[in-house]
């Protein structure tokens, strides 16, 4: 599993505790400058002989991010002989459905390179203290965001930004240049389609959830809105300006309360759009800590098995998957449609600009 | 159930019969077509067709079929429901042909979950052969093994239906296109948001149908479809298969499309060699089948169809499996392609139009600086004209003019 944390501490250890109790056998983590005890936990794990750290005090994470995990995926085949590589965030756990994730990953037929689950997110906790795990236990039910991959160990991958998307071979991450539109038949005895020899396909079938705690605290929420305007610098826009206003004018808090109304969550719960997720603080409470002397580390612990809810919870999980492929392929589309307008209208405004200079 | 096709014809002669037959003996209860202005004969086949009762033909004239290609299927698509109560939707095109890996026909429509609103299928792509003589049938056997152009969707009869250009992908009516579906970073995110995928058109995760896709069948098809795409569509290509096109363009006009044409068709030995390495697969199952296949017109519709739909049901159950697994493959490299594919296009735009602009803005300076230096040349002419020189030199011109005058 790769990492790349800035400043995790409330989540980092339950994040390695768990994923070593399912299957992980090595991390690798790229530090960003932590200064909250995140990297002396890191560091534990490290002289453990379980953890590979890096350390990239750079202050431009967002930039730099894909480069990073790219090299740790890379580094996890090539120094480590990782079979399959989890590209993760601190905040986020990869959740079997059944069994362990050394099952999950098992069980993809050979032809598939990748395993892509949704991630669905927990609701907010109300202000106060605590483990984030034994505070944050209502989820949505259906993801919307857009799902992760996990992939075959491979020397070569390019992971992409969000590790959403995912190539082999290219040289790198961040090249989305080759066009691979099929051209239509009739134009196609000028020459073969490009190959697709360099994608990495994820497998039809999706044994893991991905459990994403965003927001767990006011603390956490505050230090991230803070984050914004030192990385982005004062040109903000939208959404992000009235955060920070809010920050400057003090109402923050109320937005977070906004974030976490009981009375929503009750109304989620209800009409189903949010789901009472339990399994995962109690999966946690009893992991086992990989640095203890008795640990064993050669036995992973399945998740508990409910086969009442299995088949439902399968079926979920492909629906949002499938659901997921298609509002992707819109918001491409989506994306497209605009840049290429912009595009255009660019090019007529040069055009006449250029015709009234001649005239 | 009801299962409606939709097709699109413009000459095609050599392959329409054989589709309508194919279908309606599989378990397609009706067809609309739309005759794209055919002259080869294709119309009066979808008339017998019509006649029988089996078909609803709509006729249009547009030379430019590819312009109107989202637009025709659409308006078929939602005829399929509103006149024909249609429960699935085959958007289909002449060439096309829906084949069951596993189970029967109705059964792959029927075995979609009902939370999926439509069903994808991978088309792979029969080569075309260099023996030219006789029915396409018997000459096509060769496909791709895997399927590399995009997949098709059939859906279920949905009133405000929005079938994109090539029914590669689906849309409602009050679809949000083109607007962020992506609900952006937790941080951001005001409130928990409202379920905003409902309109969205979501194909299940169960991929039984193949469609066998003969786009070339012949030198001389091959060569009147060169002469459509160069000489009747208008020029919606852009980028790279503009480049084709021109080139395509050029070969044409060379009179080097029979070298084209056998490249494609490969010889013996290519054939052998693909087959050898697995990137080809000798397909018969569809010759196969239409050898026994009933002439939908030969016998009265009723209790016709029962005793029609053996064909594909007795296969071994292991090659189901088998042809289920690859047609997952293909789905999944298809989506994982078409996502690429998306993205590189959207990275070029964005690209060109950040050059676009910065050139934009390069001309716009340099206005400016020369509608700066403009005026300042015409404020130092008027200064010139206001000075005491200057207005000696016009009252001694005006003087002049009067003492003339």
């Amino acid at each position: 599993m790769t990492l790349v944390v800035r400043d995790e501490g409330d989540v980092i250890e339950a994040n390695l505790r768990f994923h070593f109790a399912l299957g992980v056998s090595l991390v690798i983590a790229t530090d960003n400058g932590s200064r909250d005890g995140t990297r002396e936990v890191l560091e534990r794990y490290a002289q453990a002989g379980l953890a590979h750290v890096i350390d990239e005090p750079a202050p431009d994470y967002h930039r730099l991010q894909a480069d990073w995990i790219t090299r740790m995926a890379r580094m996890a085949a090539a120094d480590f002989g990782a079979d399959w590589v989890i590209n993760n965030d601190a905040d986020e756990f990869w959740w079997p459905l059944s069994g362990t994730l050394v099952d999950a990953f098992t069980a993809i037929p050979d032809a598939y390179g990748a395993l892509a689950a949704p991630r669905p997110e927990f609701v907010a906790p109300a202000p106060g203290d605590g483990d984030f795990a034994e505070r944050m236990t209502v989820r949505e039910t259906r993801s919307q965001t857009t799902p992760k991959l996990a992939h075959r160990g491979m020397a070569d991958v390019d992971v992409f930004i969000g590790s959403h998307r995912l190539t082999r071979g290219r040289g790198g991450p961040s090249f989305d240049r080759v066009s691979r539109r099929a051209v239509r038949p009739v134009l196609r005895a000028l020459g073969a389609p490009a190959g697709d020899d360099d994608l990495i396909v994820p497998a039809p079938q999706w044994p893991v959830r991905i459990l994403h705690f965003p927001l767990r605290s006011y603390e956490q929420y505050e230090a991230r809105v803070r984050r914004i305007a030192i990385e982005e610098g004062d040109d903000l826009e939208g959404r992000k300006r009235e955060l920070h206003d809010d920050l400057t004018a003090g109402r923050l808090p109320d937005t977070y309360a906004r974030l976490v109304g009981a009375e929503q969550v009750e109304a989620g719960l209800a009409s189903g759009q949010l789901v009472s997720d339990t399994a995962f603080r109690d999966y946690l409470r009893a992991c086992p800590d990989p640095l203890d002397p008795g640990y064993d580390p050669g036995r992973p612990i399945p998740v508990p098995a409910d086969p009442g809810r299995r088949d439902a919870e399968v079926a979920q999980v492909a629906q949002d998957m499938m659901c997921a492929i298609v509002r992707n392929e819109h918001t491409l589309l989506g994306q497209r449609a605009r840049a290429r307008a912009r595009f255009r209208d660019c090019r007529e405004a040069l055009r006449a600009e250029r015709a009234r200079r001649k005239g | 159930m009801k299962i409606v096709m939709t097709l699109q014809v413009r000459d095609e002669v050599d392959i329409l019969e054989a589709n309508l037959r194919y279908h309606l003996a599989q378990g397609v209860d009706f067809v609309i077509a739309l005759d794209n202005g055919s002259q080869d004969g294709s119309l009066e086949i979808l008339q017998r067709y019509a006649d029988a009762g089996l078909l609803h033909l709509v006729r249009k004239h547009d030379a430019d079929q590819r312009r109107q290609q989202g637009t025709w299927q659409t308006e078929l698509a939602r005829l399929a429901l509103a006149e024909f109560e249609a429960d699935w939707v085959i958007n289909n095109d002449a060439d096309e042909f829906w084949w069951p890996v596993a189970g029967d026909f109705r059964g792959a429509f029927a075995s979609i979950p009902k939370q999926y609103t439509s069903l994808a299928a991978p088309r792979p792509e029969f080569l075309p052969s260099r023996e030219q003589d006789g029915d396409f049938l018997e000459r096509l056997v060769i496909r791709e093994a895997r399927s590399r152009s995009l997949h098709k969707m059939a859906q279920r009869g949905i009133p405000d239906i929005k079938v994109g250009r090539g029914s590669h992908r689906l849309f409602r009516e009050s679809s949000r296109e083109g607007s962020p579906r992506r609900p952006g970073r937790p941080i951001f995110r005001p409130v928990l948001e409202e379920a905003y995928d409902d309109d969205l058109l979501i194909p299940a995760p169960r991929w039984p149908i193949r469609i066998l896709h003969f786009p070339l069948r012949s030198f001389e098809q091959f060569e009147t479809r060169v002469r459509k795409a160069l000489y009747q569509e208008g020029p919606l290509l852009t980028g790279k298969r503009a480049d084709a096109r021109r080139e395509m363009h050029d070969a044409y006009e060379a009179g080097r499309l029979p070298e084209l044409y056998a490249r494609m068709a490969l010889d013996d030995e290519g054939i052998e060699a693909g087959l050898r390495v697995g990137k080809l697969v000798r397909d018969t199952s569809l010759r196969d089948f239409m050898a026994s296949c009933p002439d939908p017109l030969a016998r009265p519709v009723e209790g016709r169809r029962d005793a029609d739909r053996a064909g594909t049901a007795s296969r071994p159950a292991a090659d189901g499996e088998r042809e289920l697994a690859r047609n997952a493959e293909d789905m999944m490299l298809a989506w994982t392609r078409s996502e690429h594919a998306l993205a590189a296009d959207r990275g070029n735009y964005r690209r060109q139009a950040r050059r676009a602009r910065r050139e934009l803005e390069q001309v716009k300076r340099k206005k400016r600086r020369l509608e700066r230096k403009n005026t300042e040349l015409r404020r130092r002419l008027a200064a010139a004209r206001r000075s005491r020189p200057g207005r000696v030199r016009d009252r001694a011109a005006r003087l002049l003019r009067r003492a003339r005058g």
